[in-house]
């Protein structure tokens, strides 16, 4: 059942007609992990707030979003990884709050610029989506 | 991506190839870190310690697996990936050394060849010592029929005085020079006596000191010259301080003011270059010797320049034209050079081929027999292009290692050639392995691994299921090439085997045969009479017997005489005469070639040509009315018959002189590559020669006598040198010395064909082998032993052999009639060379056969059946 859990794929409480719809985007989605943008958007969208280990960000993103959003633990490393790769973060090695070594992530200068960028075009994205949604 | 990220990115993927570990213990440490936190965050829900743990580790899913992830975003994931077929292709190769070793040596073979011809192609194609040498012309007279002339004197004045699409023009010509000083005695030495501005035109610039001044072309002038590299260093030992300092030409003294950069000699082979003083006063319309060079204006074609110099030429001259050719194609002879290497080019790229198509049947072999391995990989859940990658990574390294030792190989070759052709290959062609030269090696090698490996990798990658459905059916008509392919490289050895042999035999012939004269004990150098005091037919004369003299004068010389042309020295071309002869019985008259020889006469007793009839030439005939000419058996027995008796006392015309025949020797070879010429012999007194050479009967060797004899030919005349002095044995061996290394660069392509032949028979074998793999594996269930199985292969490898055998000897015989034209003496149908080659091609045949199937039948017992 660990697919349910993934982004998308939270259990929808709704009782209307819609459901099943959402519920094959929901398997849609959560076949297709997290768009892999999706996840970068709110890896950079985290870190913006604060430096953050890789566990930080995971419970960070879930509990912003209300439980909504729960990153695939798996996919959460190598995304970061790639970001790093591309300059967007930068990792320190540091203490966390229960003294422990942890590799702490923080957004770098290009990092800001594309998380900017990114979060523009998601928004647009969005409210095309939603637009299209409203007409019924 | 701005270029600052990809200078970063780039730094990343560095580091994580060069510190792997510590991103790997980073990773581990990051991964280990969030799992503790996870399963602190189940306690605290109120599970046990185990199932928090337990359920942790579920939910980030595997670790091995993510770290997989993780690398990839790191960027090396190709290298990684690379690195593990390499060290998993070297594993293999060690495991199967000898299909690893057939395909690796043919591809060395073939990387060898193909490197060797782009170095000389890159040479032939980079002309050193030149300033573009593309702008230089050599300009040659034609007449009306289009015959090819160099220029006359006159006809050379006007073209430089009203030409205007060369930027210069510059005339030289080429002869010999008696060089002395000092400390040694005269030596001849090839040289140049160049015309105002031929360095200019050439763009070519002396190392040390400078090339000549106006004033030095001056009549009267202080005679200047320039030296080669060479000379200044064998000559000169190499001193800094050489210019200023006097050598002594033909009897003149001339100060050094230049020497040239190592390896320049222009045109062919020079050590020296003087001002020619004199050429203004050249005048003759009809002696076209001066070669003339000229450099093509900016932006004018050689047909425009061509053109013009032409018409000057018919203002000057009724019915000449000009013809003009690039100087690098008249340095060597015509286009006949570019021919050469373009041929030898496609040459080796056919080889190369050849040894793609055999590699790849190996492969082929090799693959198909790993199918359980192929199975084991997609069942792991690797991609297709996985385990074509794997496949085409093996290929490509057995390639690469060929190609390393092809590298090698060119390397040794270049060296070995060069130093055996030595003379053959023009001053301005530097063979070598350059940056240029090394790389076509290495993307060669990619490309031949690539090539052969992909059919291979694709057929055997196939998906079992895609196997299963194609079945066999496909490999017939690839077999069908295969085989061609293998018979005609089966007839390429033959026929190379061949005419090794025939060759090899042909040049110990050419040593041992009985050329008609002494070669121990009988000793030869030449001595032209360069000097201009020496034009007289008089002074000749005269010379002629005081260098006898002066040889008999030395301890250890028992006779000496003097002959011109030279046998095995000089070209016999130039002195075949045209003799009138009228025949008792038919009245008119008819022309015979013959080869006409000036010599001393104790020429014969010196050189030990046998007398057949008559005498020889009286010692004190001094010249007389009634001149005396001495035949050999062939002259007689064309003009008189079989008996040589039946030529004494007849007479002979030479040039509206009268000869009465005193006497008939024994044939002697002159080139011993050809068959003896029919040969008049006159008397040096008689008909005097300026290039003469000097053979000794002597008891010391070349060497004693070398020393002592320069110097008394140098007291005799001050200005006369000495060639080096030669048994007539050594001569022999240096006028074969070019014959002897072409047949060893033959040798050499024969074995290279052999190794081919053996591992194109290889490789097919394999593959019957394969493609019978189920009705062998029923003879053996049915108790057939490997034997039977063996013994299949090689009913239809022998096939083969007898195929290509026989097409490879009809091949020969035109073979052998070139090589006849080569070597004087060898059999039409020589039967050793046949038995020879068949001999080992059917052994290599049967031994590569045997192995092969031997191998593919242990390789997997089971295997057959189960397909």
């Amino acid at each position: 059942m660990r697919r349910s859990q993934a982004v998308g794929g939270h259990p929808v409480r709704q009782s209307h007609s819609c459901d099943r719809l959402v519920e094959a985007i929901g398997e849609l989605v959560a076949r297709l992990d997290l768009p892999q943008g999706t996840l970068d958007l709110l890896i950079l969208k985290t870190l913006a707030l604060e430096p953050q280990h890789g566990w930080g960000v995971s419970e960070r993103i879930r509990q912003i979003s209300g439980d909504v959003l729960q990153v695939q633990q798996g996919s959460l490393y190598p995304a970061l990884h790639r970001l790093e790769r591309r300059g967007w973060i930068r990792s320190n090695w540091g203490v966390s709050d229960n003294n422990r070594r942890a590799k702490y992530y923080e957004l770098t200068r290009t990092g800001r610029k594309q998380l900017e960028e990114e979060s523009r075009s998601w928004r647009t994205l969005s409210t095309a989506v939603d637009s299209i949604l409203d007409m019924a | 991506m701005s270029e600052r990220n990809l200078l970063g990115d780039l730094r990343y993927r560095v580091r994580a190839l060069f510190q792997r570990r510590l991103l790997e213990d980073d990773l581990d440490a990051e991964l280990q870190f969030h799992l503790a936190r996870l399963t602190e965050k189940h306690i605290h829900s109120g599970m046990a310690p185990a199932e928090a743990s337990r359920r942790a580790r579920l939910e980030l899913g595997r670790l091995d697996q993510i770290k997989d992830e993780c690398r990839q975003s790191w960027g090396v994931a190709w290298i990684d990936a690379l690195l593990r077929d390499f060290r998993f292709a070297i594993a293999r190769m060690g495991r199967h050394p000898r299909s690893a070793a057939v395909t690796g040596i043919s591809l060395a073979l073939g990387i060898t060849a193909n490197t060797l011809m782009f170095s000389v192609f890159m040479a032939a194609q980079n002309p050193t010592h030149f300033d573009r040498i593309d702008e230089l012309v050599q300009i040659y007279e034609s007449d009306s029929r289009g015959l090819r002339s160099h220029v006359s004197a006159p006809n050379y004045r006007a073209m430089k005085r009203l030409q205007q699409s060369l930027a210069a023009i510059a005339a030289y010509r080429t002869r010999a020079f008696s060089i002395s000083d000092h400390l040694r005695h005269p030596e001849l030495v090839d040289g140049v006596l160049v015309g105002p501005d031929l360095f200019g035109v050439l763009g070519s610039r002396p190392v040390l000191g400078r090339t000549f001044d106006e004033s030095e072309f001056n009549v009267g002038g202080s005679g200047a010259v320039i030296v080669s590299h060479d000379f200044w260093r064998s000559r000169l030992a190499a001193r800094d301080d050489v210019l200023g300092q006097p050598l002594t030409i033909d009897g003149n003294s001339h100060a050094i003011v230049g020497v040239m950069p190592s390896g320049f000699r222009f045109p062919f082979a020079s050590d020296v270059w003087l001002p020619w003083t004199r050429l203004s006063e050249e005048s003759s319309r009809h002696t076209r010797n001066l070669r003339v060079a000229g450099r093509l204006s900016a932006g004018v074609p050689a047909q425009g320049a061509e053109a013009e110099l032409g018409g000057i030429l018919a203002h000057a001259e009724h019915d000449r034209s000009a013809f003009l050719m690039p100087l690098a194609e008249a340095l060597t002879g015509g286009d006949r050079m570019r021919t050469v290497i373009s041929l030898l080019l496609v040459t080796a790229g056919l080889l190369l081929l050849v040894v793609c198509l055999n590699v790849s049947s190996i492969r082929s072999a090799d693959f198909v027999s790993r199918q359980r391995e192929t199975a084991t990989y997609f069942a792991l859940g690797a991609s297709r292009a996985q385990v074509v990658q794997r496949f085409l990574t093996e290929s490509v390294l057995v390639a690469l290692a060929g190609g390393a030792a092809g590298v090698v190989g060119a390397h040794w070759s270049i060296r070995h050639i060069t130093a055996q052709f030595e003379s053959e290959i023009p001053y301005w062609m530097e063979i070598r392995l350059d940056e240029a030269v090394l790389a076509y090696a290495v993307g060669l090698s990619v490309l031949v691994g690539i090539v052969s490996g992909l059919q291979p990798a694709l057929r055997s990658s196939r998906t079992p299921l895609k196997a299963l459905q194609e079945g066999q059916s496909g490999s017939r008509s690839t077999s069908n090439l295969l085989k061609l392919v293998v018979a005609v490289q089966i007839a390429a050895a033959v026929v190379l085997l061949a005419g090794t042999k025939t060759a090899i035999d042909g040049l110990r012939n050419l040593q041992d045969r009985d050329l008609g004269f002494s070669l121990d004990g009988t000793l030869a150098t030449s001595v032209p009479l360069l000097s201009d005091r020496f034009a007289s037919g008089e002074s000749q004369r005269t010379a002629a017997a005081q260098l006898i003299e002066s040889a008999l004068s030395l301890p250890g010389v028992n006779r000496a005489a003097a002959i011109n042309p030279m046998p095995m020295r000089d070209n016999w071309n130039t002195t075949l005469v045209d003799l009138p002869v009228s025949r008792s019985g038919s009245g008119g008259t008819e022309q015979v070639r013959v080869l006409d020889y000036r010599c001393t006469p104790n020429y014969f007793s010196v050189t030990q040509v046998r007398l057949l009839a008559g005498e020889s030439f009286r010692r004190t005939g001094d010249t007389t009315d009634r001149r005396e000419a001495v035949v050999n058996r062939k002259l007689a027995r064309f003009l008189w018959g079989a008996n040589p008796l039946a030529a004494i006392g007849r007479s002979l015309k030479v040039a509206g002189q009268s000869y009465m025949v005193i006497g008939v020797v024994e044939d002697s070879y002159h080139d011993p590559r050809r068959e003896p010429p029919r040969a008049l012999y006159r008397r040096l007194a008689d008909v005097p020669a300026r290039r003469l050479s000097l053979l000794l009967d002597a008891d010391l060797p070349a060497e004693a006598l070398e020393r002592p004899l320069a110097a008394a030919v140098q007291k005799s005349d001050p200005t006369l040198a000495i060639s080096s002095l030669m048994s007539m044995r050594s001569l022999l061996s240096d006028y074969l010395s070019v014959s002897r290394a072409s047949t060893q660069v033959l040798a050499a392509v024969s074995v290279v064909a052999l190794i081919l032949a053996m591992a194109g028979i290889y490789g097919m074998s394999m593959s019957l082998v394969k493609g019978q793999a189920r009705e062998l594996a029923i003879r053996r269930a049915l108790g057939s032993s490997d034997g039977g199985a063996v013994r299949l292969v090689l009913k239809q490898t022998t096939q083969l052999t007898a195929g290509g055998v026989l097409a490879g000897t009809a091949l020969t015989v035109p073979v052998i009639g070139l090589l006849r034209s080569g070597f004087y003496g060898i059999a039409e149908y020589p039967a050793m060379s046949f038995a020879t080659a068949w001999l080992a091609v059917a052994a290599t045949s049967l031994a590569a056969a045997t192995s092969a199937a031997y191998r593919a039948v242990q390789a997997e017992p089971a295997e057959g059946l189960s397909r």
